[in-house]
């Protein structure tokens, strides 16, 4: 009877034990289900915030090619400024603002704004005490596309 | 329990990581960047700025705008390192008691409280984006930091809202990044080259501890540093050419500033870089442009001297570890210059041994910050240790391709499935030949098993669908089941060795994939031209067939020459020829489109697919296998 009590007590403690595991494996397995249903969400809105990425990591790289085919066009003199190939190039920067208008970018800095380091870096200071405090010179505009500033303006600033 | 932070509040900038999921991940600030500028600034208006917003202010407030004050940190006013600074910061250091003060807007701040700005807003944005509060930090201070130092870190940490659970060595912490603290008996060399300052410590693993030998550096000597070296040479270049000196006109000193950093970090993949900024200013004769080319080995030759000023400390450092340089068993690079090809090359060449650079060099140190936070917080107990296959598994398929289904690295236990088809008509069997490695062609491999899989009922090839399914279970045991989705019948066979092999074995499999790539990437290609050729002649044949008499013998001509002439070259090794062929015929069959289109529709969709050997064949019919994978 001793016998049969103590297998009994004994299968009784494995079974306990065994329902700890299980308990234990179960949470586990949850947990793990838990984690790649949220792995699978912050993937998706990852994919979107990668794609804007990857779009304004072009746009900053395009950027300087545009500022720099505007100071191109600073430099044509006066005399040629008729002429066929010069009403070309000026056609080819109509389509590259309209590129830019396209992709929500959207132009800011010009001398007089007040200088705010949110979007605006200072390369210097100069004395002009009319622009105090603001913007004396505008050495590269900044973009933006709605709120989100994918380049800023660097500016020096009067004093 | 919510997350404990790992800061690496470094002198120039500061990054932040965190334990998820068992694994540290940077967390970035809230302007998108993994890394934080240490800077405070209180504006003209009283508004406290700290991080890039400060910087950009920087030059228009210096006096109220504070960096590098881990220099000052923990210091007497009478400290050597303190009248050092003054001489270069431009914001005031002021006495108080024996310790300093730095003044901001007419008042003054312990740098325990500046730092604590920076931390402050570390915290904040890591809040932000984990969305949850943060209490605790685990923060990161240099080997040499005393205790005061490390007294005065830590309260920084508490003004911050934080509880400092631990302030660890920076070095410690690289080591603890590459999972260094089980390595015992192992002794490491942590060299780390930042934007302002150069650090090389001496660490010795023991029983659960990591000691610092010893340490040693240039508080003035990083990253910046040789972005100057590259500026000055742009501006000489350029006054030799235009006769210019740029230095003088602030907005092409800009650009050149820019074009030196960005030229610097491109050298370090590629050879050869072009600095290229018209218009960079006017001369007398009209505008003038920055055009000009720099090569990796001018750039090193440019500051070699530099990277060898490194090594002054480092030898120092050894000296005091009393140790040599083959005594070293890990080397870890840490600091964005570490990865100048150049560096690399001469710490390998110093120590004997390749550096490890896996991780991040810029992020290396918050990382190790953020598991020992783990360690901490107790979040590496509970990642359940899961294997992954050290080796691709595949199929062997039409040409002796090696078709993986799952490929290297994946965690197991999982399950992957593919359709495939037959690569002849009324082919009634298909022999699934199970291969494991990383060679593009079959035989290349290692062959685990095979077996056959018959009584699929006759059909035009491509028409089967046969199903294969690789199940590895968490034990590492790999079933292959191939089923014939028509007749419901299937074969099976149960794989224990696929996970068997010793490590040694697994590199050299590895290694020779890597070292034959290219050959197998043409082998492999030929055969996929071959197997369209093959495609492409079977499905114009068919088409032939199906059109009947709606095409005449003038008509069928063109295209049966091109045939021809596709089968003679299909089966030589010259793939530009079979493409020609290949597209000579497509073209000609193109030519009379209309009358083929309706019958050269049907069983086409294989052009692309690999089949297997004389056997089966790839289709894309993966929505199917979606399907099947949620029964």
């Amino acid at each position: 009877m001793t016998e049969l009590l103590k297998k009994s007590k004994g299968h009784h403690q494995e079974l306990e034990k065994i329902i700890q595991e299980r308990d234990e494996y179960l949470a586990g397995w949850k947990r793990a289900q838990a984690d790649y249903q949220n792995s699978q969400k912050e993937m998706n809105s990852k994919k979107i915030e990668y794609s804007r990425y990857a779009q304004e990591r072009i746009l900053e790289d395009l950027l300087p090619i545009i500022d720099h085919f505007d100071e191109a066009l600073k430099h044509i003199p006066e005399d040629q400024k008729q002429e066929a190939w010069v009403v070309g190039m000026f056609h080819i920067k109509k389509q590259m603002d309209e590129f830019c208008r396209k992709q929500g970018l959207e132009m800011f800095g010009k001398v007089g704004d007040e200088f705010d380091p949110m979007v605006h870096e200072a390369l210097g200071q100069v004395d002009a005490p009319e622009h105090t405090g603001c913007i004396s010179a505008v050495v590269r505009c900044g973009y933006r596309i709605g709120n989100h500033i994918i380049r800023h303006a660097q500016v020096m600033v009067g004093k | 329990m919510s997350k404990i932070l790992g800061i690496d509040l470094g002198t120039t900038n500061s990054c932040v990581a965190i334990i998820e999921g068992g694994q540290p991940k940077v967390l970035e600030n809230a302007e998108g960047n993994r890394t934080t500028p240490s800077v405070v600034a209180i504006s003209k208006k009283g508004e406290r700025l700290v991080g890039q917003t400060a910087k950009r202010q920087a030059v228009t407030n210096p006096e109220n705008t504070v960096y590098s004050v881990k220099r000052l940190v923990g210091r007497r006013f009478e400290d050597a390192e303190v009248r050092q600074a003054e001489k270069i910061l431009p914001y005031k250091i002021v006495k108080s008691g024996n310790n300093v003060k730095v003044s901001m807007n007419g008042a003054d701040y312990t740098p325990q409280e500046i730092s604590a700005m920076v931390l402050a807003k570390l915290k904040a944005d890591a809040e932000a984006k984990l969305g949850e509060t943060i209490t605790e930090a685990v923060i990161t201070v240099p080997a040499y930091f005393d205790d005061a130092q490390r007294k005065a870190t830590k309260e920084a940490g508490e003004i911050a809202g934080l509880t400092v659970r631990r302030i660890i060595n920076e070095p410690t912490a690289a080591a603890l990044a590459y999972g260094f603290e089980k390595k015992k008996d192992e002794k490491i060399a942590v060299y780390d080259l930042g934007g302002g300052t150069f650090d090389i410590s001496i660490l010795e693993v023991s029983e659960d501890t990591v000691e610092v030998k010893s340490t040693n550096g240039d508080t003035h000597l990083g990253g910046d540093d040789f972005d100057q070296v590259v500026i000055e040479w742009i501006l000489n270049e350029f006054k030799k050419q235009e006769g210019i000196d740029l230095s003088k006109d602030p907005l092409a000193l800009q650009r050149v500033k820019e074009s030196a950093e960005k030229a610097k970090i491109e050298l370090s993949t590629a050879h050869e870089t072009e600095i290229n900024q018209p218009f960079i200013t006017n001369g007398e004769d009209g505008p003038k442009h920055l055009v000009m080319t720099l090569t990796r080995s001018k750039l090193e030759e440019l500051v070699g001297s530099l990277v060898e000023k490194t090594f002054a400390p480092v030898r120092k450092a050894m000296e005091d570890a009393r140790m040599k340089a083959g005594d070293i068993n890990e080397v870890v690079l840490v600091g964005g210059q570490t990865r100048m090809p150049m560096v690399q090359k001469k710490v390998e060449e110093f120590f004997g041994k390749k550096p490890h650079m896996g991780v991040n060099p810029d992020e290396v140190v918050a990382i190790g910050a953020a598991v020992q936070a783990g360690v901490l917080q107790g979040d590496v107990k509970d990642v359940l240790l899961l294997d992954v296959t050290p080796l691709s598994l595949g199929i062997e398929t039409l040409g002796g391709v090696m078709t993986r289904l799952i490929e290297r690295n994946t965690t197991i236990p999982t399950s992957k499935s593919q359709v495939f088809s037959t690569a002849a008509d009324n082919q009634t069997s298909v022999e699934i030949k199970v291969y494991q490695g990383e060679r593009e062609m079959a035989d290349a491999n290692k062959l685990l098993g095979r077996f056959m899989l018959d009584g699929i009922p006759p059909a035009p090839r491509g028409v089967p669908q046969v199903e294969v399914i690789y199940d590895i279970d968490a034990n590492g045991i790999l079933h292959v089941t191939a089923k014939d989705k028509a007749t419901s019948k299937e074969q099976k066979i149960t794989i224990s060795g696929s996970t068997g092999l010793s490590d040694a074995e697994i590199e050299k499999m590895r290694k020779d994939a890597e070292t034959h790539a290219e050959e197998d990437k043409k082998k492999k290609e030929a055969i996929e031209h071959k197997n369209m050729a093959d495609t492409l002649l079977y499905t114009t044949e068919k088409a032939l067939k199906d059109a009947g008499a709606k095409l005449t013998d003038d008509e069928r001509k063109p295209i049966l020459e091109k045939m021809d002439e596709l089968k003679q070259v299909k089966d030589k090794d010259d793939v530009e020829a079979i493409k020609k062929a290949v597209d000579a015929l497509s073209e000609a069959i193109q030519k009379i489109g209309e009358k083929l289109y309706q019958s050269a529709q049907q069983p086409t969709e294989e052009p692309m697919n690999q089949g297997t050997t004389e056997q089966e064949k790839a289709e894309p019919v993966e929505a199917e296998f979606e399907e099947k994978q949620h029964e």
